[in-house]
C-alpha cells in the first residue's frame, strides 16, 4: 500500500459511518458524573442564594481538601471502583531476573487483567516504579509495593480475583483494601 | 424541545442538575464512542475520560460561543482528556495488537480498529472516523504532523491487510 494511497472506497465509507455510531450508556455513569460534579459544586439540584453558595463552596473545598489528606489523590481511581489490590513484595518475593523478565511479567499481569475484563470485571492497574520518597513518619514495615489494581465488585469478588493474581506465583502478597466512599 | 444553545445558556445561568442531565444524555453516547475507540475498547478508561471531559466542559461552557457544534466541541475535550490520561504512568491494562499479529477472523470493523496499536488507532480514529486534519491531530496528541501521517499510513495498511485476509468483515458480510 502506497503511503499516499487512499483507502478502498467501501472501507473509507464504513469508517466515516462509524462517527455517527453511539455507544450505549453504562448503567450508573450518569449518576457518577453528576455526583462528581456536585462534589465540586459545579451543578446544583435547586437554585440557592449567593450567600448560601459561598458557604456551600467553602464547605465543599474543606471536605475536598480532607479527602486529599486521607490519601485518595494518591491513586488515579474513579469513584466506580470498590477495592484496591496492593501487590506487596516482601522478603519472599522473587524479583525479575532482568529487564526482559520484568517486561514479560508486566505482559503476564496485563493478560490476567485482560482475561478478567473479558469476563465483565471492571479493573485497572498501575505498576509502581523504584525509589519511594517518604514524607512524615513511615510505618517501618519492610514490605515494598510493586503495583496496584482497582476493581469493582463485592468482597467475595475481590477475594476471588486476588487469589488468581500472577503476583502470588512470584512469592508476593496481595492485600485487599476497600475504597472508602466519602 | 429546547435548542442546544438554549440548554447551554440555561445551564451556564442556573447550573441546574436537570438541565445538565439533558445535555449529558444528548451528547455522552457520542463522547463515549469516541473515548472507547481512542482507548481501544477499555471501558473503565473510557468512562474516566468521559467523566473528566464533562468536569472540564462544565468549567468551560460559559466560553462556548456556538461557532462549532456542541458535540464537536465536547469531542475535542474528550480528545484532550484522553491525551492527558495516556501520558500517565505504566498501566497494567489490555494491550492492542502488535503489527504482524492477525486478529480472529470473526471481528467486526469496530473491533479491528480497537485492536490497532495505540498510536495508529488514535490517528485513524481522529482522521478517518472523526474527520480531524493532520495539523489538528498533531496539536491534539502532541506529535509532529509527519508522525501523524506515518501512523495513519500504518493503521490503514494494517486494516487493509486484516480485511484482505477476511473480506466479509465490513458491509453486510
Amino acid at each position: 500500500m502506497d503511503e499516499h494511497q487512499e483507502l478502498p472506497l467501501d472501507l473509507k465509507r464504513a469508517l466515516e459511518d462509524m462517527s455517527t455510531g453511539q455507544e450505549p450508556l453504562p448503567i450508573g455513569l450518569e449518576d457518577r458524573v453528576v455526583s462528581h460534579l456536585r462534589f465540586g459544586t459545579r451543578t446544583r439540584a435547586r437554585r440557592i442564594g449567593w450567600r448560601s453558595w459561598i458557604v456551600g463552596a467553602s464547605a465543599a473545598l474543606v471536605f475536598f481538601a480532607a479527602g486529599l489528606m486521607i490519601g485518595r489523590a494518591a491513586f488515579p481511581s474513579s469513584p466506580s471502583y470498590d477495592f484496591v489490590l496492593l501487590l506487596e513484595e516482601g522478603s519472599s518475593f522473587r524479583r525479575p531476573a532482568d529487564a526482559a523478565d520484568e517486561q514479560r511479567r508486566v505482559g503476564e499481569y496485563r493478560q490476567w487483567a485482560t482475561g478478567l475484563r473479558s469476563e465483565g470485571v471492571a479493573i485497572s492497574g498501575l505498576k509502581l516504579g523504584e525509589g519511594a520518597m517518604t514524607i512524615g513518619t513511615p510505618s517501618g514495615a519492610e514490605t515494598d509495593l510493586g503495583g496496584i489494581f482497582e476493581i469493582r465488585g463485592d468482597e467475595a469478588t475481590a477475594r476471588r480475583i486476588a487469589a488468581t493474581c500472577p503476583h502470588l506465583r512470584y512469592g508476593g502478597g496481595v492485600v485487599i483494601r476497600p475504597i472508602a466512599k466519602t | 424541545m429546547e435548542s442546544e444553545q438554549q440548554l447551554v445558556r440555561e445551564f451556564v445561568a442556573t447550573r441546574d442538575e436537570q438541565v445538565f442531565r439533558a445535555l449529558y444524555r444528548a451528547h455522552t453516547p457520542r463522547m463515549l464512542s469516541l473515548a472507547m475507540r481512542l482507548t481501544g475498547g477499555n471501558q473503565s478508561s473510557a468512562e474516566d475520560v468521559v467523566q473528566e471531559a464533562w468536569s472540564r466542559a462544565c468549567q468551560l461552557l460559559a466560553q462556548f460561543r456556538g461557532e462549532s457544534r456542541l458535540s464537536t466541541w465536547l469531542c475535542g475535550i474528550v480528545v484532550n482528556c484522553y491525551r492527558e490520561q495516556r501520558r500517565g504512568p505504566v498501566c497494567l491494562a489490555p494491550e492492542a495488537a502488535e503489527e504482524g499479529s492477525s486478529p480472529p477472523a470473526n471481528l467486526e470493523l469496530e473491533d479491528l480498529v480497537r485492536r490497532l496499536p495505540a498510536r495508529c488507532r488514535e490517528v485513524l480514529v481522529l482522521h478517518d472516523i472523526e474527520g480531524y486534519r493532520h495539523y489538528e491531530i498533531a496539536e491534539a496528541l502532541g506529535i509532529a504532523e509527519g508522525t501523524s501521517k506515518h501512523h495513519l499510513f500504518r493503521a490503514r495498511r494494517l486494516l487493509v491487510s486484516w480485511l484482505e485476509s477476511a473480506p466479509r468483515r465490513i458491509g453486510n458480510g
